[in-house]
């Protein structure tokens, strides 16, 4: 199993990168990054450094496959909650409120789909 | 003889047991005792819409009462009943291991459990919630009622339910018998299996958002008030995220018992036993895909709303391969019909209708006319009642003789599901008609041209009421003029019948070695 | 040397099933812990949907210096409690009870961190339920909304930092006192990967709540 000794070494590089990665993630910020690309390597290099963590921290590389199943299906659903929610709040209509006051003082288009204008 | 039941006699011997069988009977006395509580609620409603008006309770209380049958039928009975009761009981014993896999969590579970109902029954007596089960903001935020004891309550008990969900995966994978492969196990493990992995990535989400709505209603975040630049469709999203694969956990057990029962009582092999247990993991997945189906008419988008439609029909597939698995195993099969194999064909026509009717509200256009009325209800509850109730009270004869080491009395059991089969039938396909007519839920007036059929739907629940009362009685009574159970009165080839009833301590007197499979009926029977 | 050899219990049949069965309940737990935060990331990413540029506003208004500190800590920590599992299979169990105290030290440091930043924000008139001076000054809805998710979400994982924080010094306690050696190191692993997790969450938080500051 894997109880058999951990190197030393194996420990000192993996907190190595993840502390240059912390930096990386910092700098990037600093450097005025921003919009989506700022989310996009930001969560990219704590993704990362998750799976660092998860691998050698963890020490999911030397755990039993039912393991691997546990940490690979939990982020996919974390991913699905949100990435649903967050569809809906970007694909829904502009509530009432924000739809501009109909300007009243042109006549207004008729609606779609009628070709002829209605007898008086 | 010596057996888990008198292996130790004092209640201390009780309350601080490990063994899995023990936690497990006092999992089934809990529930049952909720079960009725739930149900007096439930005839109070019923017995309100007599008349379009008042009739015996108050506006108010009867916003509580149906919120309380929905909190207490869904987490301290649905949800726990087949999986702590009978799981915690048969799981360890159908994979010949001698216990779960934490047994000490166990127990643990079985105290949080009581703990949380306590919390919750202590809400219940003082101003009870009265937001619906579904404690949606902004009421639920504002009510003048004692929201936060109920939901901390289910907050609790899912703590309860977490566990369960560790010590079943955990235990199906580190204490199958030797030589038992994943395909070897039988299919109520399976079950388990599905339903534990829902538990686990659900249940935790439910936590969350109702720690949310505590600190809403307790401390007024406004988390969901648009005029602190809330939303209360993220409350929604969330809540929906847990509580629609909710509905899974209670059915996947119940579906587990059908197997076994089918297989048992038509001495045959189940037609694919491939088929049961890939559509297994197809709904405990495919369950999570689904949840915006609940919210077609809040103001989700458009776009949402079509992937949830096509998204939630989707799910009937996995049930509807089981389905005809389990005709086809009957279908000439040695069908023998005894009581539990009554409720399976209870469950069967029953959960078709209510599958079905599932489809049609997954339809958005559909549902844009049927949401909020009593045809969303009585589509429930022909799931919760019709196919998860049924096929609890099927667990509950299947296994009396294993459980308590007593044979039921058969007749009173056939006639006990006839009661609450023709019972259901009356109260609940008459909402079917009154939703589809447009009587709202939740209301505590409806439209005098509903009353005709809402006093079919009461007179429903009175028969319903007797058939399990009479349930009730006769299997108390059995304990003490039972006579005595074999080992396998039903002849089963599955594994928990392959040790004496009850079984002892231990489970087995030796450490059981399966040479057969759980439904090798095709092979001819081993000398006893 | 005396040193204690863990219990098989009765049910398992040897050791390393009894501590793989512990490692993946863990796991599973940690699965479900995940679940439990996808909540608060959805509360995060649904309301910077709907309010980008407050959200925007607010990460920058944080202090970009105390959140980065104590994500320098939680990896620190992190960094002590895999040395320390080191030290217990090697034999160095001293060590080992050491670098296992010295986290559930980091754990609190970061506690006091925390607090300080939120000290700070209450000072200013911040408080949950958009109550206090500084939504007076700044009546835009979304603020209110923005600073109880963040005091929600980096709440809940405070919470989950001073569970942390018990379990270590617990577990440091038991190493000693019952002599632990390199066969009940799962022991130690199982309770690593808890605080791993917790420092995982933080490492999603950070950039959330420090990082993405940058006006387009």
């Amino acid at each position: 199993m894997n109880e058999e000794r951990s190197t030393l070494g194996t420990v000192l590089i993996t907190y190595a990168a993840l502390y240059l990665l912390v930096v990386a993630n910092l700098v990037v910020a600093l450097a005025g990054v921003s919009g989506i690309w700022a989310l996009v390597v930001a969560m990219g290099i704590a993704g990362i450094q998750a799976l660092v963590v998860a691998l050698f921290s963890m020490e999911l590389l030397r755990s039993r496959r039912s393991i691997g199943v546990v940490a690979v299906i939990a982020p996919l659903f974390v991913l699905l909650l949100v990435s649903l929610t967050v569809v809906d709040v970007y694909t829904r209509a502009p509530s009432p409120l924000e739809i501009p006051p109909i300007d009243r003082t042109v006549p207004s288009p008729p609606p779609s789909g009628i070709t002829s204008t209605p007898s008086p | 003889m010596k057996n888990y039941l008198n292996a130790e006699t004092t209640i201390w011997s009780w309350l601080s047991t490990k063994d899995h069988k023990r936690i497990g009977v006092m999992f089934l006395v809990s529930v049952t005792l909720f079960l009725l509580v739930g149900g007096i609620f439930a005839l109070i409603l019923r017995l309100e819409h007599l008349t379009p008006g008042p009739t015996i309770v108050s506006p108010n209380m009867y916003n509580q009462l149906f919120t309380l049958h929905g909190v207490v039928m869904v987490w301290l009975f649905l949800i726990p009943a087949i999986p702590a009761g009978f799981g915690n009981f048969f799981l360890p014993i159908m994979l010949g291991a001698k216990d779960v896999a934490f047994p000490r969590l166990n127990l643990a579970s079985l105290y949080i459990f009581w703990v949380g109902a306590l919390v919750m029954i202590y809400g219940i007596l003082d101003r009870a919630a009265d937001t619906g089960w579904t404690f949606y903001p902004p009421y639920t935020s504002v009510t003048y009622t004692k929201a936060t004891p109920v939901l901390l309550g289910v907050f609790i008990l899912g703590w309860s339910t977490i566990i369960t969900g560790v010590n079943f995966i955990t235990t199906i994978h580190t204490l199958r018998a030797k030589g038992m492969r994943f395909m070897d196990m039988p299919l109520f493990a399976w079950a388990l299996y599905g339903a534990s992995i829902i538990q686990l990535i659900g249940t935790p989400v439910l936590g969350l958002i109702l720690l949310m709505i505590v600190m809403d209603h307790g401390f007024d975040w406004g988390l969901f008030d648009p005029a602190r630049g809330g939303d209360p469709l993220i409350f929604q999203h969330i809540f929906w995220f847990y509580s629609h694969p909710a509905v899974y956990i209670m059915i996947l057990p119940p579906m587990g018992v059908v197997s076994e029962v089918v297989a048992t009582m038509a001495h045959k092999n189940p037609l694919s036993y491939k088929a049961i247990a890939y559509s297994t993991f197809g709904i405990a997945f495919v369950g999570f895909l689904t949840w915006g189906h609940h919210m077609f008419t809040s103001g989700m988008s458009e776009f949402n709303a079509g992937i949830f439609g096509i998204l939630s029909m989707s799910v009937a597939v996995f049930s509807a391969i089981k389905v005809f698995t389990w005709t086809g195993t009957l279908y000439k099969g040695s069908v023998w019909i005894r009581t539990p194999l009554v409720y399976v064909f209870s469950f069967l026509f029953l959960f078709i209708f209510g599958g079905m009717t599932g489809v049609a509200v997954a339809a958005t256009s559909l549902d844009v006319h049927w949401h909020d009325t009593y045809f969303v209800v009585a589509h429930f509850h022909f799931i919760m009642v019709g196919a998860s109730l049924t096929a609890f009270l099927a667990a509950l004869h299947y296994w009396w003789p294993k459980i308590t080491g007593r044979m039921y009395f058969e007749g009173w059991g056939v006639a006990g599901a006839i009661l609450v089969l023709l019972g259901f039938v009356g109260t609940f396909f008459p909402l079917f008609l009154v939703g589809n007519g447009g009587m709202p839920r939740r209301y505590y007036h409806y439209s005098e041209q509903f009353q005709a059929l809402n006093v079919l739907a009461t007179a429903g629940s009175w028969v319903l009421a007797l058939g399990l009362l009479l349930i009730l009685v006769t299997l108390i009574w059995s304990l003490y003029a039972g006579e005595k159970a074999p080992p396998n009165p039903w002849h089963s080839r599955s594994y928990e019948w392959m040790t004496p009833s009850p079984p002892p301590k231990e489970n087995f007197p030796e450490t059981p070695h399966f040479v057969r499979g759980p439904y090798d009926y095709h092979l001819p029977l081993e000398p006893p | 040397m005396n040193v204690a050899v863990p219990k098989l219990q009765h049910h398992f049949e040897d050791i390393p099933k009894q501590a793989h069965a512990a490692r993946l309940g863990m796991w599973l737990f940690l699965g479900s812990e995940a679940l439990f935060f996808s909540g608060l990331f959805t509360f995060y990413a649904g309301y910077r949907a709907h309010h980008p540029e407050i959200f925007r506003l607010g990460v920058a208004h944080n202090d970009l210096v105390l959140g980065t500190v104590n994500t320098f800590i939680l990896l620190t920590g992190s960094l002590l409690i895999s040395l320390a599992l080191w030290a217990l299979r090697a034999g160095h169990r001293t060590l080992a009870v050491l670098l296992t105290a010295c986290t559930a030290l980091a754990g609190v440091v970061y506690l006091v961190v925390k607090g300080a930043e939120w000290g700070r924000h209450m000072s200013e008139g911040i408080f949950p339920g958009g109550r206090g001076d500084f939504f007076v000054e700044n009546p835009e809805p979304a603020w209110a909304v923005f600073y109880t998710a963040y005091y929600g979400i980096t709440g809940f994982h405070a919470i989950h930092v001073t569970v942390g924080v018990c379990i270590l010094g617990w577990t440091a306690w038991w190493m000693h006192r019952e002599r632990v050696g390199p066969a009940a190191a799962y022991k130690l692993a199982i309770v690593s990967l808890y605080w791993h997790f917790v420092d995982i969450v933080w490492l999603f938080l950070w950039p959330l709540f420090y990082l993405l500051r940058n006006p387009a």
